[in-house]
């Protein structure tokens, strides 16, 4: 067994992720007992794609060593943290019997996956000094614990909005405003200074292993100064980039002032049923809908431009800015699940335990990851003791660390003494999830710190 | 005047409800993560960067400055805020802990007939039996005895009994450990910042210091100035020598280092009294302080070892010589003397190589050559009487320590484990009651539980049915 065959066995569980998200918005479009047998069988792809998931890490483990646990740079912990993820998801398929689950996690587990697979270093290094202690085992179980566990909270979060009766078109309205941040994010400072849509240019690079890769091509002005990172004009992407942003805000501003007119979506007021629910498959009404198709199709334009841009000029890659086409293709993911849904969507929520259940599950995953992520902030601290010679230096990582862990804290707060609205609950816990996303990835890939072994 | 102190009563009672209510501790919570932010993206502070306003404008320069944001989470506000926090907690705690024990300590009271029947469908039961109320009696106190449950016997009559029993109730007040623990860890934190320090010193290989520079300083932590030293350079009290700094690198990965090493001495009183090598993760203790290691760096020097050989005389015992760069190596009293000019670790790819050069007295005399270390047969070439072989060249570093005393650490640990503990059995453990009422052969059951109710639903079947078979009930 080599490295080849895990990073096989690693590739080939991410395409069976994204058979298996393909299988849930196939199950999110039917009705009724047909839900269920779609969500099973993108279950059992998810199953198998575990199955693989943990032989490629099981394999990388083998051939780094008991000493190296696969989690010691961006690749691995790309990969560790979403197979925690999915762990989750199959636990939740089997114990809760709630397989549907993974429509909202697993296009989520297929982002960090596809992140991982582009990663241009997938060599099993031999770890630096700093990382050579037991500590890197325990602190980063921890931490796939809690995150997977808040992760899931946030998907629950996401199904009980959706459940428990907030407006389509309240959904449909954030969607289409997390999608222009998305794409702000994506297109970043270059495209709002130049008006032009730009990737990062590449240049070849050798790896420790003596493997030439394709990196992104930096340079500093002055010695310690940032890093610059020299961009390259995408040609044809420009025009479907700001058309895609701008047809979002479009959307969203419509779908927005209909939301009070959208009635007919107050399902916590209608009888949910198996039999009725296909009647419920309805129209939202205004331009809202018609609208955000637009702004999908025009993102779907810019994903085959970017493409096009890559094979025509030598120095783009996808490999350089992973960061910007997982942005572009989560976005893409969860628009065409919108548009899926509010086509069907009594027979989406009839495919769902009730409110309450939801709102339960959600809380039960953070109950859980709480603790972990104190054990997380306090084993962390334990290490950076013994290696640094401080407990908390207010690193960035461990700073953002404290601030998930906060907004948690707000959440138990607002949930035990307060008594806040399950709704409410659900927006903080998505809100958490975001600034857990942050503190994971943005961290290591944006802020410069002592972590920053794991962004490379 | 009177007046006056039944209004001050009221107000002052005003502000306590105000200072010790849940909202006023999620707006300091908010402010708190909002306030964290600024600091990760704003350049801080720290041991290596001693000026980080310098890397921005004037104005943000200036404006930083006076709001302390280069120094984030030592800043008045930060401090203040958490100060806040601390006396809301304090506040809190007086306020409700009182109500919380009594709430856990609180004798069992009876349920009636109406109490069950007002439970929800899910959580309750109620079958008949044919057994006596003794019987009944002992077969439900032998079914609800576990190794955390010791059932009570509320009431006792001829014709009927209420048993109760519980676990998890601690979890109601496992709050009291966490938020205790969280003032421990201020506590420890205090003291570490009044009395603790973080400093730096890099030692040259070979060399000792007795004195470092610090970077934070506790108010009382008691080290002192070093006499004609830096503003911020203070005194070990005695005397550290790194022998030697080694970097280990990974053969198959050239370039990515597998080991920093430094093997220090502590010296008093011109003796050796300690000695340890140090690894990162793996720091020296003497007296107060703590040594880790933190960085190292390249000197530009080189130590070599090598052996002079008289062409004619292969055979005859070699002459070592062992020197740094631009040192006369000692030769005896063989003529002209050697001097290493330079030294490369990897010339052209052909390995290490030394230049040298032959010297009298003082002055270099004749060309300089290089000898490469793998290919000795390139200087055995050259147009004189001896050749010169090459054991090792090793290029000298500064070992850069990090040196710490954190007093206040054994209480923040204490107060972290608290946290730890009262934080799993808080949110992990369920405070579950159950109360089972049998009248003439009529039985009900209920089960309440104090959070996550939906995946209670099966353990409270679950109970039913083992309490009906140990009963020998029948669905009513």
């Amino acid at each position: 067994m080599t490295n080849e065959n895990a990073i096989w066995a690693l590739n080939f569980s991410s395409f069976l992720y994204l058979a298996s998200c393909f299988a849930y918005i196939v199950a999110i479009s039917r009705t009724g007992t047909k839900i269920q047998a779609w969500a099973k069988f993108a279950g059992w792809l998810v199953l198998a794609g575990f199955v693989l998931h943990t032989a490629g890490l099981g394999i990388r483990w083998a051939v780094g060593g008991l000493d190296r646990p696969p989690w010691t740079n961006l690749y691995e912990s790309l990969v560790f943290f979403s197979w925690g993820v999915v762990l989750f998801q199959v636990y939740t398929m089997f114990s809760w019997k709630l397989p549907v689950a993974g429509a909202v996690a697993m296009p989520l587990v297929l982002i960090l996956m596809g992140m991982g697979v582009m990663t241009p270093n997938k060599d099993v290094e031999p770890l630096i000094p700093a990382l050579q202690s037991n500590w890197l085992k325990i602190h980063v179980i921890f931490g796939m614990l809690s995150y997977a566990g808040f992760t899931m909270s946030g998907c629950f979060a996401y199904l009980h909005l959706m459940r428990n009766g907030v407006s389509l078109s309240k959904i449909g309205a954030g969607l289409a405003f997390m999608a222009v941040l998305n794409l702000g994010l994506a297109g970043g400072e270059d495209v709002w200074r130049t008006g032009s849509f730009h990737m990062a240019r590449t240049r070849e690079a050798t790896l420790a292993s003596g493997k030439v890769v394709k990196v992104k091509d930096t340079s500093q002005d002055y010695p310690g100064g940032p890093m610059v990172t020299r961009m390259e004009k995408v040609p044809y992407a420009t025009i479907p980039f700001h058309a895609s942003w701008a047809l979002f805000a479009a959307s969203g501003l419509a779908l927005w002032f209909r939301r009070r007119r959208d009635t007919r979506t107050n399902l916590a007021a209608l009888p949910l049923s198996a039999e009725n629910a296909a009647k419920r498959g309805f129209d939202l009404e205004g331009p809202g809908p018609w609208l955000f198709a637009g702004a999908f199709v025009a993102l779907l334009a810019l994903l085959g431009s970017i493409g096009l841009g890559v094979r025509s000029n030598e120095f783009l890659t996808f490999a350089s800015n992973p960061y910007l086409v997982i942005l572009l293709a989560m976005t893409a993911f969860f628009a065409l699940m919108f548009l899926v849904v509010s086509r069907r969507y009594g027979g989406f929520l009839a495919g769902l335990p009730s409110a309450d259940r939801l709102d339960e599950l959600g809380y039960k995953n953070i109950l859980f990851g709480f603790p972990f992520q104190t054990l997380l902030l306090i084993t962390g601290a334990i290490w950076a003791y013994s290696a640094w010679g401080r407990s908390w230096g207010w690193d960035p990582k461990e700073t953002w660390a404290l601030i998930t862990w906060l907004v948690y804290l707000i959440y138990l707060h607002g949930k035990l003494l307060l008594r806040w609205k399950p709704n409410a609950l659900s927006v903080l816990a998505i809100v958490g999830f975001v600034v857990l996303v942050f503190a994971f990835l943005g961290v290591n890939l944006v802020l410069s710190g002592l972590h920053s072994y794991g962004s490379t | 005047m009177e007046a006056f102190w039944s209004n001050f009563d009221r107000r002052l009672d005003r502000a306590w409800k105000a200072l010790a209510s849940v909202k006023f501790t999620i707006l300091l919570l908010a402010a708190l993560l909002l306030l964290s932010i600024p600091g990760t993206l704003i350049l801080q502070y720290n041991i290596s960067n001693v000026d980080p306003g310098a890397q921005y404008d004037f104005d943000f320069w200036n404006w930083g400055r006076r709001l302390q944001l280069f120094t984030s989470y030592h800043s008045f506000w930060y401090v203040g805020l958490m100060a806040l926090l601390s006396m809301n907690l304090v506040a809190c705690s007086v306020e409700r802990w009182p109500a919380m024990w009594r709430f856990a300590v609180a004798k069992p009271v009876a349920w009636s007939k109406e109490t069950f029947a007002r439970q929800p469908e899910e959580f309750r039961a109620e079958w008949r039996t044919r057994q006596s109320a003794d019987e009944a009696l002992a077969a439900v106190l032998g079914a609800a005895k576990g190794p955390f449950r010791e059932p009570v016997v509320l009431e006792q009559g001829e014709s009927g009994f209420q048993v109760f029993w519980q676990t998890g109730r601690w979890s109601r007040v496992a709050n009291v450990l966490v938020h205790t623990s969280l003032l421990v860890v201020f506590l420890g934190a205090i003291l570490s910042s009044l009395y603790g320090f973080e400093g730096a010193a890099n030692i040259p290989e070979g060399e000792a210091v007795d004195t470092f520079l610090i970077f934070k300083e506790g108010k009382a932590s008691g080290l002192l100035p070093a006499p004609g030293g830096l503003v911020n350079e203070r005194l070990l009290g005695f005397r550290v020598q790194a022998e030697r700094f080694d970097v280990k690198f990974y053969p198959d990965f050239p370039g990515r280092p597998s080991d920093f090493v430094s093997r220090l001495n502590v010296i008093e009183r011109g003796k050796v009294v300690h000695s340890r090598e140090i690894r990162v993760n793996d720091p020296m203790d003497y007296r107060n302080f703590v040594f880790y290691q933190a960085s190292y760096g390249r000197l530009g020097d080189f130590r070599v070892r090598s052996r002079l050989v008289e062409k004619a005389n292969r055979s005859a015992a070699h002459l070592p010589m062992v020197g740094t760069i631009g040192e006369v190596l000692d030769t005896k009293d063989r003529a002209p003397k050697l001097v290493a000019m330079q030294a490369h670790p990897n010339l052209q790819n052909l390995g290490p190589a030394v230049q040298f050069a032959e010297v009298q007295g003082e002055k270099v005399t004749g060309k300089p050559f290089w000898v490469l270390q793998h290919y000795p047969q390139f200087d055995w070439q050259r147009d004189a009487p001896y050749t010169i072989l090459i054991d090792d060249v090793r290029e000298l570093h500064f070992t850069g320590l990090q040196i710490g005393y954190d007093p206040g650490a054994p209480i923040y640990w204490l107060g972290c484990f608290g946290m730890l503990l009262g934080t799993f059995y808080a949110l992990f453990v369920q405070h579950k009651k159950y109360y089972l009422r049998f009248e003439k052969g009529r039985v009900d059951f209920a089960g309440s539980i104090h959070r996550l109710p939906l995946g209670f639903v099966a353990q409270v079947e679950a109970w039913k049915t083992k309490l009906m078979t140990a009963t020998d009930g029948k669905p009513v």
